[in-house]
């Protein structure tokens, strides 16, 4: 099991291309289930494929463990890797594809055949073994693609959207079965997917990427409780964080229209425009003397949530209620948004300005 | 690493691209080089590469010796024939493959299939008897009629259709498309890529075919350029100094095909790669 | 009504263009197999049935032996080398290097030259005396064999010319088959560390192989029905040391006027084409992944 660094990495294609990594910071540590999330082009997978040696390193260093592997071939730092497309031989059994990192080195037969055995019941493939991928569906052809990690015993995994082809209820089940695999062997792993979902119930620690630059480092109640930025806050939670036109006037903060919000827990650096952040599930419902009001669009009924869209002044907004409480649309309803849930960014450079939870978020 | 294109590891790779690409290019190159010598240099040992005065009157003389302007347009016009008939009938019956239902279809397509397996000589007997039937012997018709079918060309054009979405043909016929509308507005258009390479291979064989032709034509003013320079080969080879001529009708036979070649090169490969020809 | 459509249709699109087929095709094929059983000279109208005659000539000649021998010997000789060339020089396009399509133009460009001209240049090139080959073996101090004049190496120089002017062909083949095969499983195998014989003998190979079935299938008809080199270079000799089934066959037909020994000939040469095409199929099946 090992621990990796990443000091000032950076990757830029050619010289005249511009950078698609800047200077990547990040310490893994021992066991750690680690998730680069972000949208396409943001670089997760590029510093994922740094990591495994398939890309070269422009800046920075990489260490695993005590020593600098920049320049160590992908088969020498003790890796396994599970590609999106699942990257079986389509030529080669079951057995075959699993055991191909064995054979390629050169372990006995005998010892080959145990441990395929071995992974194949970890990962429910045994009676698998015999067919080809084509015969396969999408979750067991993923399965055998961890099985050929697992298999290997190697120090680290790394998963470049090992998901993303699967349907969704599939999606679910795989990830339990990925979740559970980390658990019971516990080798460190860097997982890359665009789905926040993924990171938020599979990580450890969540990084969060975008165009080539850290968002935010964080345990995944701490990125959801403290975004450092609007795109985080976006991006984290879904329906996502509802962002409305504010101004914070004497400590005070107030919609555009100049409807008070709620007084501010502490005072902030900061007068005039501001953008309020608040999360759909935090909104609570009020009457119209205490609250401010919505005009609702239309009602989404998902089963075990209602959820709400509408207009607050002139920013669009959801919110999440409770599936029985009568709600419909063109209703006008009335909204309290506690202190203690609310975010403030600044509306220039869609930085954090204040985060009433208290905590802080966990800054490089 | 990444595609294994390290340093060292490219150079060889050039180095081995420039070698083997020599020794393609070599004959070519030879025959340009020898076309232009004086039959001295051609004979000379140690040999010289470049003509120290090239003969540019090697090519006049060797078209005073045998009409090559006329083999050559001889050639063209009887491929191009040949070209533009096995891409309409091949096309249509691709079309029946693909598009209509009929009994027996499979074992139709696969009887043909078994037929490209067989050598075409084998029919050569036969067929040369039927060309003589129809009254068509040494005559460049004889030659076109008897090479129309190609299943070459069916097969490849069959695979481009077979591509083709089938939601634009129900919406075509939703429009209230014939099948003829079918084929030309929306079949044709979508495999042109397919269509254009199948047509260029064809030409270069049909351009480059020699023994069939040399057994349909027999006077000289019907000659294939392939027929008319095996025989001037085999009248002129025997003389020593008329070996520079002959590289030169080579050269002369070879220059259509190169223009058409350099012109249009990504057509052979882009039509090969857009089918993925399989097995 | 809508019937008689249906069968004007068909008759439309599978008629007309089965007609040249069924001429020049399927029927002379039959026609073939008839006047194998005949005596028929071309030139006097009537023939006489001779049964299996020509069979039986023909299966216990010492030419056609000879004749079968050289076919097998050149098959093998132009098929493996054209295949194995052609995928090397595919793999050598592979690696995404700058002057690619100039390259791969050169390479390809012999297969565009008519082999009746590219023989007779080649013809002149094997030229024992002044020929390059031998000026430039010569540099090197080799041997210098004495080529299309000795029967013992004229085999081997129309190899040389068949598989000069083919290997370019499986190239763009090959070259299309390996732009298909997924780049993870290169990458796979490098973190694996697979070397690159490894990565040719665990991806490449079982990748391409339908493609080589298809070339091997394709190369085997052509090298069966290859005539135009021979006739050019070495007329099927020294010594009928070049004379392949085919080209005999053209000699009993068209300088013999032999038609019965001919077709007889000829229908042998078709079954030995499809027995031949029909076990690659099956053999096929424990090589080839689809």
């Amino acid at each position: 099991m090992t621990k990796i660094k990443l000091q000032h990495v950076s990757k830029q294609y050619t010289k005249e291309s511009d950078k698609v990594i800047h200077d990547f910071n990040l310490d893994i540590d021992d066991k750690e289930f680690i998730v680069f999330v972000g949208p396409s082009g943001c670089g997760k997978s590029t510093t994922l494929r740094m990591i495994a040696g398939l890309e070269s390193i422009t800046g920075g260093e990489l260490w695993m463990d005590d020593q600098l592997v920049n320049h160590v071939p992908s088969k020498d730092r003790d890796i396994a890797m599970v590609f999106q497309n699942y990257a079986l031989f389509p030529h080669l059994t079951v057995f075959d594809n699993i055991a191909f990192g064995l054979k390629i080195r050169k372990v006995k037969k005998a010892i080959i055949k145990e441990k395929v055995e071995q992974t194949a019941g970890i990962l429910g493939l045994t009676p698998y073994l015999k067919r080809k991928p084509k015969d396969l569906s999408g979750g067991q052809k993923q399965r055998v693609a961890l099985g050929r990690a697992v298999v290997r015993d190697a120090n680290i995994f790394l998963m470049d959207e090992p998901l993303s082809n699967l349907d969704a209820k599939l999606r679910v089940q795989m990830r339990e079965e990925i979740i559970r695999l980390h658990k019971t062997l516990g080798t460190t792993t860097i997982y890359v997917t665009h789905d926040q979902t993924e990171a938020m119930t599979m990580a450890t620690r969540i990084v969060v990427l975008k165009d080539g630059h850290i968002q935010q480092i964080g345990t995944p109640t701490e990125i959801y409780k403290n975004p450092n930025n609007m795109f985080v806050a976006s991006f984290i939670g879904a329906p996502a964080m509802n962002f409305i036109h504010a101004k914070v006037v004497n400590n005070q903060l107030m919609t555009s229209e100049g409807k008070e919000i709620a007084p501010l827990a502490r005072p902030i650096d900061h007068q005039g425009k501001v953008i309020l952040g608040i999360r759909p599930e935090s909104v609570v419902l009020a009457t119209e003397n205490d609250g401010l009001a919505m005009d609702v669009e239309f009602v989404e009924m998902m089963g075990a949530d209602l959820h709400v869209h509408g207009k607050l002044e002139q920013s669009k907004i959801i919110i999440r209620l409770n599936p029985d409480v009568m709600v419909k649309e063109n209703d006008r309803i009335y909204l309290r948004f506690p202190h203690e849930k609310i975010h403030l960014f600044d509306p220039n450079n869609e930085e954090s300005l204040y985060q009433s939870e208290g905590m802080t978020a966990w800054v490089d | 690493m990444v595609n294994g294109a390290t340093k060292p590891k490219r150079f060889v790779n050039y180095l081995l691209l420039i070698l083997f690409g020599s020794v393609m290019i070599l004959p070519l190159v030879w025959m340009f080089l020898s076309s232009l010598k004086t039959s001295d240099e051609i004979f000379a040992v140690p040999l010289t590469w470049i003509p120290s005065n090239p003969q540019w009157d090697n090519f006049s003389r060797a078209m005073e010796l045998a009409p090559f302007g006329l083999y050559i347009y001889n050639s063209t016009v009887t491929a191009i024939f040949i070209v533009v008939f096995q891409i309409i009938s091949s096309s249509m019956f691709a079309y029946a493959l693909t598009q209509l239902e009929f009994k027996g279809k499979n074992l139709l397509f696969n009887s043909i299939l078994i037929t490209y397996m067989l050598p075409a000589a084998a029919t050569y007997v036969p067929s040369y008897v039927i060309v003589a039937r129809l009254g068509l012997l040494d005559t460049l018709t004889g030659i076109i009629i008897s090479n129309i079918a190609s299943v070459f060309t069916i097969f490849l054009i069959r695979q481009a259709f077979l591509q083709v979405p089938k939601e634009l043909v129900e919406a075509a016929r939703a429009d209230g498309a014939n099948d003829l509308t079918v084929l030309m507005k929306v079949m044709i258009p979508m495999s042109k890529s397919t269509i254009f390479t199948a047509a260029l291979i064809s030409f270069v064989q049909m351009y480059n075919n020699y023994l069939w032709p040399s057994l349909i034509v027999s006077s000289q003013e019907k000659y294939l350029i392939t027929v008319g320079l095996n025989r001037f080969f085999t009248t002129q080879g025997t003389f020593a100094d008329q070996w520079p001529l002959i590289m030169a009708a080579n050269v002369l036979a070879v220059l259509p095909l190169l223009i058409l070649f350099i012109f249009l090169h990504k057509w052979f490969i882009k039509g090969i790669s857009d089918n993925g020809v399989k097995g | 009504m809508g019937r008689l459509r249906g069968t004007f249709k068909l008759l439309f699109f599978v008629g007309i263009p089965l007609i040249p087929l069924f001429v020049f095709w399927f029927f002379p094929m039959l026609v073939s197999l008839w006047l194998s059983f005949t005596n028929w000279d071309y030139i006097s109208p009537s023939f006489d049935y001779v049964g299996i005659d020509n069979y039986t000539n023909t299966l216990t000649s010492e030419t056609f032996y000879e004749a079968l021998k050289n076919t097998i010997f050149f098959s093998v000789w132009t098929i493996v080398p054209t295949i194995i060339i052609g995928l090397f020089l595919a793999l050598l396009l592979k690696e995404g290097l700058k002057g690619l399509t100039f390259f791969r133009s050169i390479l390809f460009s012999p297969w565009i030259t008519p082999m009746v001209a590219m023989s007779i240049v080649w013809s002149w090139i094997f030229q024992a005396d002044v020929g390059l080959i031998n000026q430039i073996l010569g540099w090197f101090h080799l041997p210098q064999p004495q080529w299309l004049t000795d029967s013992d190496t004229a085999m081997w120089a129309i190899i040389i010319v068949t598989v000069w002017k083919n290997a370019g062909w499986a190239m763009l083949f090959y070259a299309d088959s390996l732009s298909k095969i997924p780049n993870d499983l290169y990458e796979v195998s490098d973190i694996e560390g697979a070397s690159w014989l490894q990565k040719i003998k665990t991806i490449v190979i079982p990748l391409v192989s339908p493609i080589t079935l298809f070339l091997v299938i394709i190369s085997a008809i052509d090298a069966i029905q290859a005539y135009d080199q021979i006739q050019v270079m070495t007329q099927g000799g020294p010594a009928g040391s070049t004379r392949t089934l085919l080209y005999l066959y053209y000699q009993m037909a068209f300088e013999q006027f032999n038609m019965g020994q001919a077709t007889a000939l000829a229908t042998i040469i078709v079954l030995i084409t499809g027995v031949l095409a029909l076990s690659m199929f099956y053999a096929s099946k424990k090589w080839v992944h689809y």
